[in-house]
């Protein structure tokens, strides 16, 4: 098992992207197939068959809200960054196990691919942190590296 | 009376190719089984009740796991690249790690499309991978 806050989401508006999220709380990437059912009256018996015939994935997460002045903008991405990327920008998204000071070493990659950040929400709650939720919707396919030589599956 | 424990009640998929085993680090199953029906109420029919024929069957599956090392999450995404069914299966297990199937009365085994995946990392929180599956065929 590991613990959250190892996996950390790199974005920006160019390839490669070397910016985590700074002071990012939470994370996830989530996937869906769109399916449609394919028996016919050739299928044998009464269970329906499916098939894909789409798919689509999006990123989302919440960081608190830092001074401009903060240091852990210094080399990740603040709220005024993620602010700029709610247009009609191309990001380059990956998602790396890291370690290191303030998790930002990459360890390994897990998934990259392009995205649209399509919403942004700032909350400022009395007596709590400020903090905003992004979403990036996902902008074609997902890419996935092969595995390294010795890696197992469990 | 004989009871099977949540923990024996396990989910075995082939995830890129890997062969069927158990998803790691599960945490919860949930199996859903639908049979969709069509009302068959004639003039001839007697009351006022409909008469239901289940005229198509089809079946779910979603399974919660820790399973979060890069290597079983890259699996996860190459499986649901893919696009294709795999063979899944559930069945009571035991032995090491609750892995070992037992091939009890209720083991139930067909092919499957990875149809929706979550993986979350929250900070100070286990990460976690949720798989929904949409079967395809019938289940043997």
């Amino acid at each position: 098992m590991r613990r959250g806050q190892y996996y950390r989401l790199f974005l920006a508006a160019a390839a490669n992207p070397s910016k985590v999220i700074a002071a990012a709380k939470a994370m996830s990437l989530h996937g869906s197939a769109q399916t449609e059912e394919s028996s016919t009256k050739d299928t044998t018996g009464d269970a329906l068959e499916y098939e894909v015939v789409g798919q689509t994935y999006d990123i989302s997460g919440s960081a608190l809200v830092l001074t401009p002045t903060d240091t852990l903008n210094t080399g990740g991405n603040s709220v005024n960054d993620m602010e700029g990327y709610v247009q009609n920008t191309l990001l380059y998204w990956k998602i790396c196990l890291c370690d290191g000071t303030n998790n930002r070493n990459v360890v390994e990659t897990i998934a990259s691919g392009t995205c649209k950040c399509t919403s942004l929400q700032l909350q400022g709650q009395n007596k709590q942190n400020a903090q905003y939720n992004y979403t990036l919707a996902g902008y074609g396919t997902i890419d996935v590296p092969s595995e390294p030589a010795s890696s197992g599956t469990d | 009376m004989s009871k099977i424990k949540g923990q024996n009640f396990r989910f075995f998929a082939d995830i890129d190719g890997g062969g069927l085993a158990a998803v790691p680090e599960e945490t919860n199953v949930s199996v859903s089984l639908t049979g969709n029906t069509e009302d068959t109420t004639t003039k001839d029919t007697e009351g006022m009740f409909s008469q239901e024929d289940i005229v198509s069957t089809a079946w779910s599956a979603q399974v919660d796991s820790y399973q979060a090392e890069p290597a079983q999450l890259r699996a996860v995404l190459r499986t649901f690249k893919a696009a294709q069914p795999v063979g899944v299966k559930w069945d009571q297990t035991a032995g090491s790690q609750n892995r070992v199937a037992q091939n009890a009365n209720f083991k139930r085994s067909g092919d499957a499309l990875l149809n929706d995946f979550t993986m979350q990392f929250d900070d100070r929180a286990i990460a976690n991978c949720s798989l929904q599956f949409q079967g395809t065929g019938a289940l043997s």
